[in-house]
């Protein structure tokens, strides 16, 4: 099902939680809300399950083109997954997964048959078969997690919404979660919305990324997008680390102090103050100066970082430098001797201040 | 997928629509429960408060001064304050070597100990009355001592001390256990490692800390003491002038249907009543912002 | 038991635990466990068909239906009324609501004499609620007086139990409830309702265990009519006042076995309640 919101605004008292977001969602997507917390993004997704309600007047949630911002959510045909469960707590794994099916009226009502086929169809799926008698304080987070998925699923949504579906568990049981969600999506290629903080979470399991802060929707995008091509500083900073630096640019240059970058997509502006972003592992290390692109850096502190060596540099413009090099290349260049390289960036990021920056 | 696929067909024919906001009633279901809850409030609790003020006043200022001022009501009030003079202080240095054992100790039986410091709770004041009157009445265990060497506890003031002390037992203790339970031992070591030894910690860590919680069971003791009837009309033998406490005393008048008079000592106790909701209300705020400042620190801390 | 915990202070930091446990055990000791073991041992010089026939003597058991059954009912109406105010004051915001709040508890403040006589005279023929019922239906001295003055005591318990266990309640659940269709009736019979029935519970019960034993407020309300409604605690006084010390210790044992037992149930109920809200919240 295909889902648009369209200019929604959201305040509680006199904070504005959502400011005029619009946003469209395929049918059969798989689509991260990703933001700070406080940013806005549960509130979104409470709206599209019709948990909470934007401000009256304003914006429209539309699922396959009908507006359903008055319907009810028990009517809308949403699987909602709360951040911690909200398993009711004096029912087995079983009656959970049920409940949806059990308090339909009676004319809509499966048969007690039908509910306990359909029941053992979701333990199979979600890998809980032998646990149907338990109660939720007797699992496992990983398996609260995946019954809190069955049970959404039991009433045959058309949309799946999720709240920080993995924020409560620890770092391997999320990976594998994490794996299992994708999987599964891909089977039954329900329409999916979820919520988290977490980038390499949100670039990992989705098809398209939807950045929020304060309130605002800074970019929509797949993964690619939003990781190389950022539109803006909020969402280049929020993924993943970056080196700051101010410098100049315009008539075709880039300049960060001595440092000057050929930019021929600005040839025919004026020179600008900007903001320059430089990503850890876009840096070049020459250990001799050749030609004047490059900058004079001295190295601070130096450390393996897993699976790459973590340089910390001081540039001559005087700005902190963080540079990743592969082990081999480290090796290559015998840095464990020298203090005094010189740097040129691969790639760089450029905002001009006052025109990008919100 | 099995489920999926039919997910338009169920779809499609619309379910019953609920209420718009699902996470509260309709308004006038809302309304009515207000409604109702205000009215029983009102019929149960309110009405009976203002019934002893009416009726305490119903002959004039001058009568309910004169009801208050006769000496026989004085004496009652000495008696009162007495015995809630000494019932406190004891049952609070008792409460607070009980919160710090089981508070901060495991040991064997704690919770057993627990249950039988909430004894007196459940026990009816008649029969906290009997149980020292069975001991030192004229035909109780200590009689004949108590008799050789002229000495009175029931139907005499020591009676009424003992009685209020055993029905206000459990009042500072069962307040400050759960209190240092959650609080937890941390500052305690922190000023333990750094030198400080037993009383210096409890004056100046534990004290500090449990101070709002420590007040708020002193007030639900004191107001106790000062109200108890059951027990003490047992041991007491209302005797007038003597040992007679301000409950009593109403009670006395009543039956002499000096109504107005019992209403006007009565509306005494009222007050107090009020003064001691008054002085509660104030100190469970202060207590719930102690309990959110250590849970917040502590969060912070994971 | 002392033995055990001297060897248990030295292992631990902080000191003291010897001198707070020695005035601990010597104080209940002196204050409740002497005193009750004495009751215990004044009715054991009765043989057990003497025991037996004092206690089932018509009158004795008269009274103890008499409290038994009055503080029942009024513990059944104090669920019912009590839950409403227990929901309302923590579920909606009205005017006035922190002082309906705070007066809740005014019948633990309020020496019972007191409401005794204030509720005898509002319920009187001749008091404000009295004269509205007229002279057919009789509240004060006559049962339903008993159950009014039961019902004034007991609803603090329920309404301060219920209260700290529906503002623990998960929201969450509730959502989850309502997103996979569950009208707001359903949500209500089949999640909440559920969840706060072993605080419900134990609001009863304590409820009731304060019902059996009071006297103050019942006494002067009831009109104790031999028989009818003559509250057991008040049949006690009656002995005492008459030098049976034995038969008044038997009623009592008779009264402090319900409260032990009841004591017991609440510890249960209790620590099941207390469970039910730290499972809610232990993610």
């Amino acid at each position: 099902m295909k889902i648009e919101l369209q200019n929604i605004n959201k305040t509680f008292g006199s904070f504005k939680a959502l400011n005029d977001i619009s946003l469209t969602i395929e049918s059969g997507e798989l689509v991260a809300l990703l933001g700070p917390s406080g940013s806005g993004k549960t509130t979104l997704l409470r709206i599209m399950a019709g948990l909470d309600f934007p401000d009256s007047g304003s914006g429209h949630i539309m699922f396959d083109g009908v507006d359903v911002n008055t319907q009810p959510l028990s009517s809308r045909g949403v699987g909602f997954v709360f951040q911690h469960y909200a398993l009711f707590k004096h029912m087995t794994v079983f009656d959970n997964i049920a409940f949806g099916l059990n308090v339909r009226s009676k004319e809509d009502r499966p048969s007690k048959n039908d509910i306990k086929d359909k029941v053992t169809e979701l333990l199979h799926l979600i890998h809980l078969e032998d646990l149907a008698n338990r109660l939720p304080h007797q699992l496992s987070g990983g398996q609260r997690q995946r019954v809190a998925l069955a049970r959404a699923l039991a009433v045959e949504p058309h949309v799946l919404l999720l709240d920080e579906p993995f924020g409560a568990l620890d770092a391997k049981v999320r990976l594998e979660l994490r794996r299992w969600l994708r999987r599964l999506h891909d089977e039954i290629g329900i329409t999916s919305v979820f919520v988290t903080h977490d980038q390499t979470e949100a670039l990992d399991l989705s098809s398209r990324i939807a950045v929020i802060n304060n309130g605002r929707l800074e970019q929509i995008g797949t993964p690619e997008e939003i990781f190389h091509k950022p539109k803006t500083e909020f969402v280049l900073n929020f993924l993943g680390e970056v080196n700051f630096f101010r410098g100049v640019v315009g008539k075709g240059k880039i300049r960060i102090g001595n440092l000057k970058l050929e930019a021929p997509e600005y040839k025919d502006q004026p020179e600008e103050a900007a903001h320059i972003f430089i990503r850890p592992h876009q840096v070049e290390i020459i250990t001799d100066p050749k030609g004047k692109n490059q900058m004079a850096a001295t190295i601070t502190r130096m450390h393996a970082a897993g699976s790459f060596v973590r340089l910390e540099l001081k540039t001559e413009t005087d700005d902190d430098l963080y540079v990743d090099l592969t082990p081999e290349r480290f090796e290559e260049l015998n840095l464990a001797n020298i203090t005094n390289v010189y740097v040129t960036p691969k790639n760089v990021l450029v905002f001009i201040v006052g025109k990008h920056i919100i | 997928m099995k489920f999926i696929t039919n997910i338009r067909d169920y779809y499609s024919q619309k379910r019953k629509s609920g209420p718009s906001n699902l996470l509260t009633e309709p308004l006038w279901v809302r309304i009515i429960l207000i409604v109702v809850a205000i009215c029983f409030l009102a019929l149960f609790l309110v009405l009976p408060l203002v019934v002893v003020f009416n009726e305490a006043l119903m002959n004039g200022i001058n009568a309910y001064l004169e009801a208050i001022k006769e000496p026989e009501a004085l004496s009652a009030i000495k008696l009162t304050l007495i015995a809630a003079a000494i019932a406190v202080p004891l049952n609070l240095i008792f409460g607070v070597a009980a919160a710090w054992a089981i508070g901060y100790f495991n040991f064997k039986g704690r919770n057993l100990l627990t249950t039988l410091i909430d004894l007196p709770f459940t026990v009816s004041p008649v029969v906290s009355g009997l149980v020292f009157v069975l001991l030192f009445g004229r035909n109780g265990w200590f009689g004949p001592f108590l008799q050789e060497h002229n000495l009175k506890i029931i139907f005499a003031i020591p009676g009424i001390v003992i009685a209020t002390m055993f029905v206000t037992f459990p009042f500072v203790a069962r307040e400050l256990i759960p209190l240092m339970q959650t609080k937890g031992t941390e500052e305690e070591e922190a000023a333990r490692s750094l030198g400080a030894g037993g009383w210096q910690i409890f004056w100046r860590v534990t004290l500090p800390n449990i101070k709002w919680g420590l007040l708020y069971g002193v007030t639900l003791c004191t107001a106790r003491a000062i109200g108890e009837f059951g027990a003490v009309s047992v041991v007491s033998g209302h005797i007038r002038g003597m040992t007679n406490t301000i409950p009593l005393h109403v009670e006395i008048l009543y039956n002499e249907y000096n109504v107005s008079a019992a209403f006007a000592v009565a509306s005494l106790l009222a007050l107090s009543a009020l003064i001691t909701l008054a002085i509660k209300t104030f100190l469970e705020r202060k207590i719930d912002i102690d309990i959110l400042d250590q849970t917040g620190s502590k969060e912070e801390g994971n | 038991m002392l033995k055990k915990t001297k060897i248990k202070r030295r292992r631990h930091v902080i000191p003291g635990l010897g001198m707070t446990l020695g005035i601990t055990l010597t104080y209940l000791s002196l204050m409740v466990l002497i005193p009750l073991a004495g009751l215990a041992i004044k009715s054991s010089s009765l043989s057990f068909s003497e025991f037996w026939d004092i206690i089932t003597n018509p009158r004795v058991l008269a009274s103890l239906k008499v409290s038994f059954g009055a503080a029942f009912i009024a513990a059944l109406i104090n669920c019912f009324f009590g839950f409403i105010v227990a929901w309302v004051l923590v579920r909606y915001n009205f005017p006035g609501r922190r002082l309906f709040d705070a007066i809740v508890d005014l019948p633990f403040a309020m020496p019972t004499a007191v409401s005794g006589i204030a509720l005898t005279a509002l319920y009187a023929p001749n008091g404000w609620i009295g004269k509205l019922l007229g002279p057919d239906i009789k509240v004060a001295y006559a049962w339903p007086g008993v159950i009014i003055a039961l019902t004034f005591i007991g609803l603090p318990f329920i309404v301060r139990t219920l209260q700290p266990a529906l503002e623990e309640l998960d929201k969450a659940s509730e959502e989850a409830a309502g997103s996979l269709g569950a009208s707001r009736w359903q949500t209500f019979r089949m999640v909440i309702i559920p969840e706060l029935f072993p605080s419900l519970l134990t609001g009863f019960a304590l409820a009731f265990a304060r019902a059996i034993g009071e006297y103050g407020s019942v006494i002067f309300i009831a009109g104790n009519i031999p028989m009818k409604t003559e509250i057991a605690p008040l049949l006690i006084v009656i002995k005492l006042e008459q030098y049976d010390f034995i038969g008044a210790a038997a009623l009592a044992v008779v009264m402090l076995m319900a409260s032990f037992i009841l004591l017991f149930v609440i510890n249960i109920l209790q620590a099941w309640a207390r469970r039910r809200i730290q499972e809610g919240s232990a993610e």
